[in-house]
């Protein structure tokens, strides 16, 4: 790398929507791009609290429907900003309820429904059942991606692409996964995805250190970190009975 | 109505033999008893004199339990309880089994039994409890229980079936807002039990409760709140939880001495094992027990009784082996482990972490702050990977991996000494058992040589 590059990774509101180690993916993005050799500031965006005029790679977690309730008021405010931040490639990383809060809308099992932020062109609804796979695989751009999924949504895209083909499990309808708008991902792929799936948080490295000119390098430390992540993968895959890669 | 149990404890019983010579699944006789009387638990638990009492909430069942099963029993009482975990139906009737005799009496005069949150309605319902605790709302196991909201709806539901005192933890703001409602019902006698503010407030990831955001809503939206003063029963339940005094509190919680206050009462108690979260359970068994004994409660047996109590299986037990000491800590979730974890005075300095395959989704470990932990001798356990990919991103340096967890409790053992003399084990349940009785047969060996 040539120069020193600080890095803001943001997370939005992680005092509602915290639900099960989604606050994960902060810590890998964080500690990835530390050991590539930038600096890393971690800012907390919570309800009603400005945000900053810029931002690198911003994630949301996921919560209960109170909380998504909760937070309702406070999402027309984002849609401009991060209307913006897409269309410049920030990287974005959108779990359940977050992903289905940044859409167009959600509406809840008792028929109630909220508009979204509006900038990723899903539409959500709340199924009877609860949708629980424990080892949830899906195909992407970046690879076969593994992890968990848990929640009570169908998901309707209504524009851009998902993220991956659903491989096993429900994702959004069961056929597709999550959705990308540019550099902004949604998924059901719930906790820490990013330390389950090193190639999806380097996609997201890369295109970062890339704005600011940088070339995102791969260290030891990494390697090292991701020979367990590796085995973590194969254990998932081998409960599943699929190859832990895609073919 | 007893002679009508007779030959289902009979069936239930060869049943327990025949489990226990083949090595295991104790809950499956109360699961076969069920299927032939499906009133089995309410038939058998009629003849308890005093009745039935019951211990609900996401963590510290099994401690309360234990807590208020030793203070009932040091007041007199012959008392029926079931084993830890065995809190759902099957392993109700199946630990009754285990205590009626053969003419289907049950010998005890009071039942103080563990309730889960996901069958506690089914469970009240037969047991017609006078009287029952509820310690916590927490985030927990959600590849089962999804949300904490819907756990908070459980327990309301529970409530219901609880025909008497209900003790309540008026930190939590999910059983605060359930306790205030309580309050207006007929039939319900709400008892709470709380933290002193300043002894919260120290403690790092205080009692590590779910937020209840509807409530919060309600009290920080203006416009939602003028609607509540509107609504007279909203307002009058703000009104009542203020003057409604905490029946028993926490006034200080350091290791294993908690500071306390009943009623008028203020005394220290040196607990089984340490921890806030050891003493809110302590504090709730109090505010429980009163309420099973009634008048013939004594405070100062009561104290006794918890100061000379065995921990509750595996939950911060402490085996002496040779020169060494070995903690069980018990990770079963976010609130557990994170509470466990805010107990330690200092960095432990000799630890295996274990994580079993019955662990379903071990996302909340991302959620955990390990910074305590600063070093890990072994990670272990069929999970042990997820463990030391965790431990990575936390900064928290490992030595060894090794999913065996007997072999890896073995290595240290054999291996030096640490300064503190302690191995500190943080194990998740089914690893506990393991380990267990790994080192229940040294105990054995040690003692035969």
């Amino acid at each position: 790398m040539s120069g020193t590059l600080r890095l803001t990774v943001a997370e939005l509101f992680p005092g509602h929507l915290m639900l099960n180690g989604d606050m994960g993916n902060v810590a890998v993005l964080a500690h990835r791009a530390t050991l590539a050799g930038a600096i890393v500031d971690v800012i907390r965006i919570e309800r009603g609290e400005k945000l900053p005029d810029r931002v690198d790679l911003l994630c949301i977690g996921s919560g209960p429907v109170s909380a998504q309730r909760a937070i309702a008021t406070d999402l027309p405010r984002l849609r401009a900003p991060l209307t913006e931040w897409i269309a410049e490639g920030v990287g974005m990383l959108a779990v359940n309820a977050g992903f289905h809060l940044l859409g167009l809308s959600v509406q809840f099992r008792d028929g109630d429904s909220i508009d979204g932020v509006g900038v990723l062109p899903v539409a959500t609804i709340a199924t009877d059942a609860q949708i629980v796979t424990d080892e949830f695989v899906v195909d992407s751009d970046v690879g076969r991606l593994i992890g968990i999924e848990n929640h009570a949504t169908r998901v309707e895209l209504l524009g851009g692409e998902p993220l991956g083909r659903v491989v096993r499990g429900v994702g959004n309808d069961g056929v597709s996964e999550g959705v990308r708008v540019n550099n902004a991902l949604g998924t059901h792929l719930h906790g820490p995805v990013l330390a389950m799936n090193p190639s999806l948080a380097d996609s997201m490295l890369t295109r970062a250190f890339a704005r600011h000119g940088e070339h995102y390098e791969l260290t030891a430390a990494h390697q090292k970190i991701d020979a367990v992540a590796h085995s973590a993968r194969e254990h998932l895959a081998r409960i599943a009975r699929v190859p832990v890669d895609a073919p | 109505m007893r002679t009508a149990l007779v030959p289902i404890v009979f069936v239930g019983k060869l049943l327990r033999l025949a489990a226990r010579l083949r090595g295991g699944g104790s809950a499956f006789p109360g699961w076969v008893v069920l299927k032939l009387m499906p009133d089995f638990i309410a038939r058998a638990t009629a003849q308890l004199e005093h009745g039935v009492v019951v211990v609900l909430g996401s963590n510290g069942k099994s401690t309360t339990t234990n807590m208020v099963a030793g203070v009932v029993a040091a007041h007199g009482s012959r008392v029926f309880t079931n084993p830890t975990g065995a809190n759902m139906p099957q392993g109700v009737a199946s630990s009754l089994l285990s205590q009626l005799t053969f003419s289907a009496r049950l010998p005890y005069d009071i039942g103080v039994v563990e309730v889960d949150e996901a069958y506690g309605e089914v469970i009240c319902a037969a047991l017609r409890p006078r009287a029952g605790v509820i310690l916590n709302v927490q985030i927990d196991q959600i590849y089962r229980l999804f949300e904490p909201d819907r756990v908070a709806g459980m327990f309301e539901r529970i409530a219901t079936h609880i025909n008497g005192t209900i003790a309540l933890n008026r930190d939590d703001p999910f059983l605060a807002a359930l306790g205030d409602r309580l309050a207006q019902t007929p039939g319900h006698d709400v008892r709470w039990f709380a933290v002193a503010p300043e002894v919260l407030a120290a403690a790092p990831h205080g009692q590590v409760l779910a937020r209840n955001y509807a409530a919060e809503s309600i009290a920080s939206d203006p416009a939602a709140h003028d609607l509540a003063a509107h609504d007279s029963a909203a307002h009058d339940s703000a009104r009542l939880r203020r003057t409604t005094p905490v029946i028993t509190e926490v006034t200080s919680s350091e290791g294993r001495a908690l500071g306390y206050r009943w009623r008028e009462h203020r005394s220290t108690v040196q607990l089984s094992a340490r921890g806030l979260h050891n003493a809110v359970d302590a504090v709730a068994a109090i505010t429980l027990s009163e309420a099973a004994l009634g008048s013939g409660f004594v405070i100062d047996t009561a104290e006794r009784a918890l100061s000379s109590l065995k921990t509750a299986y595996g939950r911060g037990e402490l085996i002496v082996v040779g020169d060494r000491t070995v903690e069980i800590v018990l990770m079963k979730s976010l609130a557990s482990l994170q509470m466990n974890l805010d107990a330690f005075e200092s960095p432990p300095d000799s630890v295996v972490m274990a994580f079993d395959e019955h662990s379903r989704d071990p996302s909340w470990l991302y959620a955990a702050d390990l910074s305590i932990v600063q070093h890990v001798t072994y990670v272990s356990g069929p999970k042990a990977v997820f463990l030391a990919l965790r431990l990575l991103y936390a900064g928290v340096t490992y030595d060894q991996l090794n999913t065996d967890v007997v072999r890896a409790v073995q290595h240290v053992l054999d291996g030096p000494r640490p300064p503190s003399g302690v191995h500190t084990l943080i194990l998740d349940y089914d690893q506990m058992i393991i380990v267990r009785r790994f080192l229940g047969y040294r105990d054995l060996e040690a003692g035969a040589a």
